[in-house]
């Protein structure tokens, strides 16, 4: 046979958040009549699952169910200041200004509630959408009926508020009126020593391949990773991250670029006929396992996992090409061509 | 006109008649008839997500005259649901999790219900060839291929495997398919290029013809006499005509010079989007070609073309580089085992998101402005415009419909302040769409980085020192360059102790396109450098791959090459799951050879 199999292992870590002071996410959140709350964040929905992610925290946080959430998102006119759905962020920086908000109105709720059933707000609970006393799920009230209570009754209108800023370095402002500009480094300029990192997300993947020593031609056979997200707020949508992501890996690892080694000096990629992005046929078996190595300051000890993924297809699968072939990949895209002149090299 | 015919045929089982001329089946869908569920993003039939059923056919609507259409049965995903129900397939692909931002799904859920409809109980490698004209950037097939599968095994009686197992009560940890779901699989989630206002307009930008020019004169009085142009701005009518994240280095629109194909250099509306594009084409620039640069170390040389003033090293608030340090690095590669030093390089990479950038902004009476952008990051760049305009921000909104597909390429300012100069230039709603060659002319990419990684290991396995040189393009203008230069430079030892360390990074201006945010941000170029050299490194010390990693893995109280201390690290975990699904045993590493 002219197929050889190899195997190869990457590992990674990846910060959450960006590197920067400002980094903040705000969140307001509103309660309805009827216990159901309204959820504003600036964050926008770029398919990630954001604006889900932001039900589900809120929910959890009142002890509701997330169909009982709406969510505005993305108006910088109705919605409060956020720093961008970007860095793996949203889940760790929007996710706790929103656990504040809904907290707040929990709080709420729960003033209400210890009032009517002549108990300390300390020993109440809220789940399902009912707020009982700890331990006697039959002693309580609804959310609906806790909402209509505090808003009418109590003539409370209740708005929680939340923001989160992580605590990374300071900001540091340079110049005037004409616009200022941020001092970028939150490190040393010297030595670069410092803390400006959110959070840290981490992942190790393992590729197995089959080279055809005589074209050049690589097939992913299997891509297995591991990542760790500290907490899955909702696994069937982090799949979704960790899995498109690691497609992407696999696209960058084989095909990407832009400006290919065969004319280095400068072409144009005009469409997607030249520049190729795999299909559904080009994409190999893809395994995500999901870590929860929970972070003491996340929501529910959730960090981010929208980009990790994309980083160890492009080392594993060069280091099982090696392990196929013998050939060391130093410039990606693995092409069947660098591939297959690496294998002539050798002879 | 006497090029144009009167066609009949079926939508979604209603008669519709229309007078169609050379247009496409899917610019009459969109734009004649308002049905925007098939999507318009490569206009090459290369991305499936215009497809639409012709009789039970599916095929790619930018391919397909209106005019073929009649006669015959056209089907969007409106057409799949009766009323408020759902076809089992929307349903499928809903509860799988399988549209993530949602643009290819109706496409993808056509091609699909064509599959099924002829092979009730297709196979894994059909369900994959079926969709395989549909190209999807979010979710690696995976969970669209289960979806599919899911409905063949119903209908074969052997689903036993519900995909909604929600764990009793409480709200996080549950499988919950997204909220924004339903619009994605039944076509109505309206993505920015979806959105028409009355009176609207159409804008298209001139982009350079050269690499890198100096402009000595703009001429648009010819464009402005194609009939239908509402009006032409040139770099005089940008108020604030410098933008840039750290570093205003970059024009709205070129004044003096271009210094890639991505620079515009004038912008137009008109009545429709061919018509801008015709007037664009019409206006004239003298340019004085400028030689260009290319490579990001060519771009260092001494005799570089310069592409600013200072030249082409791009500084760091005043500084030439970005430096970590720690430890003796010397000291410790002369008492390493094994030094290994090699050089890597990676390319510049497109996002492709299947949304292509769209921008449309509407003037009010009061003066105020609303822009509705796919932006990642609205608030800051909801500032940079504003500055751009010399609006006060009170006077500025900036909505982000949902977004179809981002990975960092929708992070920057892009053509926001043209259409808005237009809207308030007309008075008119003023809407722009990028084709998918203009994807690749004027977004940004992956940055390339050269980087040259030296490590030293112990005999025994212990990692000692790291040296790292990186040298990365930036494109013409600065952006967030020094931002993803800095992440990578800290993230360029992996996830493993190192006490001696010493990174150096620096970045070039070049002619190349912008480069920019892109999901991993420095890190995916810094892993395959690392990664590819722990292995060169296990190898020469006759070491497991897996276990040099673990013995050198991060734990609790580690610190990052920064000086940062470390929680909750889980790479440890991640290093044993992974051994476990795959079954590792160290023997069979370079068994191939």
């Amino acid at each position: 046979m002219s197929k050889r199999r190899g195997r190869g292992w990457a590992a990674c870590y990846l910060k959450v958040g960006m590197l920067r002071s400002q980094d903040a996410s705000s969140a307001i959140v509103e309660l309805k009549q009827d216990g159901s709350i309204v959820v504003l964040v600036g964050s926008v929905e770029v398919g990630a699952g954001t604006t889900t992610i932001a039900a589900q925290i809120a929910a959890e946080e009142l002890g509701i169910k997330p169909e009982a959430v709406s969510v505005v998102s993305g108006d910088t006119e109705t919605t409060p200041y956020d720093g961008g759905t970007v860095g793996s962020r949203s889940t760790y920086i929007m996710g706790n200004a929103v656990r504040k908000a809904a907290g707040e109105v929990r709080d709420a709720l729960f003033q209400t509630a210890a009032e009517e059933l002549e108990v300390a707000v300390e020993d109440l609970e809220s789940r399902d959408g009912f707020v009982h006393v700890r331990g006697v799920p039959g002693h309580g009230l609804s959310v609906a009926d806790l909402a209509f209570l505090t808003l009418y009754d109590r003539r409370r209108i209740v708005i929680g508020r939340g923001t989160f800023q992580p605590s990374t370095g300071r900001v540091k402002l340079v110049g005037g009126r004409a616009g200022f500009r941020r001092d970028a480094s939150m490190m040393d300029p010297e030595t670069g020593q410092g803390n400006p990192i959110a959070a840290f997300g981490y992942a190790a993947a393992h590729a197995e391949v089959e080279v055809d020593v005589e074209t050049g031609v690589v097939e992913v056979v299997r891509l297995v990773v591991a990542t760790d997200c500290g907490r899955a707020i909702n696994p069937l949508l982090l799949e979704g991250q960790l899995e498109g992501a690691a497609a992407m890996g696999v696209d960058h690892a084989l095909r990407e670029t832009t400006r290919p080694q065969s004319a280095p000096n400068h072409r144009l990629t005009l469409d997607l006929t030249e520049y190729v992005i795999g299909t559904a046929l080009d994409m190999p078996e893809i395994v995500t396992l999901i870590v929860e190595c929970p972070d003491p300051a996340g929501p529910f000890g959730a960090k981010g996992a929208g980009e990790i993924n994309v980083i160890l297809p492009g080392p594993a699968i060069c280091n099982a090409i090696y392990d196929a072939v013998g050939v060391r990949i130093t410039a990606l895209p693995a092409t069947s061509e660098s591939i297959l002149s690496g294998i002539l090299a050798q002879a | 006109m006497s090029n144009s015919i009167s066609i009949s045929f079926s939508l979604n089982n209603e008669s519709r008649s229309l007078r169609v001329g050379r247009e496409t089946l899917l610019e009459a869908l969109r734009t004649t008839l308002g049905v925007t569920s098939p999507k318009r993003a490569c206009d090459g039939g290369e991305c499936g997500a215009c497809t639409v059923l012709l009789d039970e056919r599916p095929v790619n609507a930018c391919l397909v005259l209106a005019a073929a259409a009649a006669g015959r049965r056209v089907t969007t995903v409106e057409g799949l649901s009766s009323g408020p129900t759902l076809h089992a397939l929307q349903q499928s692909f809903h509860e799988h999790g399988a549209a993530q931002c949602g643009f290819c799904t109706p496409g993808m859920l056509l091609s699909a219900k064509a599959l099924l409809d002829a092979n009730p109980e297709p196979s894994i490698a059909e369900i994959r060839e079926a969709i395989s004209g549909n190209l999807c950037r979010c979710t690696g097939y995976a969970k669209i291929v289960n979806a599919i599968a899911a409905l063949g095994a119903t209908r074969s009686g052997t689903n036993d495997s519900s995909p909604l197992v929600a764990p009793v009560g409480g709200s996080v940890g549950r499988r919950l398919p997204r909220l924004d779901g339903l619009g994605h699989v039944t076509g109505t989630t309206r993505y920015t290029d979806d959105l028409a206002l009355p009176g609207m307009l159409y804008a298209a930008p001139l982009y350079s013809a050269h690499d890198h020019a100096r402009i000595h004169r703009v001429d648009i009085s010819r464009g402005l006499r194609v009939p239908g142009v509402a009006a032409i701005i040139t770099a005089a009518d940008v108020p604030e005509n410098r933008q840039g994240l750290t570093v205003k280095d970059q024009p709205v629109i070129a004044d003096d010079r271009v210094r890639h194909r991505g620079d515009v250099v004038a912008f137009v509306a008109a009545v429709d989007a061919n018509t801008a594009a015709k007037a664009a084409s019409k206006i004239h620039v003298e340019y004085e070609i400028l030689p260009a640069v290319f490579d990001p170390l060519a771009a260092l040389d001494p005799g570089a073309p310069h592409i600013h003033e200072g030249g082409n090293l791009v500084p760091f608030n005043k500084l030439k580089s970005i430096r970590i340090r720690r430890g003796d690095v010397e000291a410790a590669l002369s008492a390493s085992a094994v030094v290994i030093d090699e050089t890597y390089r990676t390319p510049p990479i497109e996002h492709a998101a299947l949304e292509p950038h769209a921008m449309l902004a509407a003037p009010s009476a009061n003066g105020a402005l609303t822009i509705w952008t796919p932006n990642q990051v609205l608030f800051t760049r909801s500032a940079e415009i504003a500055a751009i305009l010399r609006l006060p921000m009170s006077k500025l909104r900036v909505i982000a419909p949902p977004i179809g597909g981002g990975f960092g390429g929708k992070n920057d300012v892009t053509h926001e302040p043209h259409v808005a100069l237009l809207a308030l230039r007309t008075g008119r709603p003023v809407k722009c769409t990028w084709s998918r060659a203009e994807e690749f002319l004027a977004s940004s990419v992956r940055h390339p980085y050269v980087m040259r990684h030296t490590i030293g290991v112990a005999r025994d396995g212990t990692i000692l020192a790291k040296l790292v040189d990186t040298i990365g393009d930036a494109g013409p203008f600065t952006n967030q360059s020094p931002a993803v230069l800095a992440v990578h430079c800290i993230f360029s030892c992996g996830p493993y102790r190192v006490d001696n360390v010493s990174i150096e990074g620096r970045l070039a201006y070049t002619n190349n396109q912008i480069a920019g945010a892109y999901r991993g941000y420095g890190v995916v170029q810094a892993a395959f450098a690392v990664e590819s050299q722990m292995d060169a490194a296990a190898q020469a010390l006759g070491i497991d791959p897996l276990q040099f990693r673990r013995q050198n893995a991060l734990r609790n109280g580690d610190t990052t090459p920064t000086g940062q201390p470390l929680d909750a690290v889980g790479i440890g975990e991640c290093l044993d799951r992974v051994s476990d699904a795959v079954g590792w045993s160290a023997e069979e590493i370079g068994g191939a050879r």
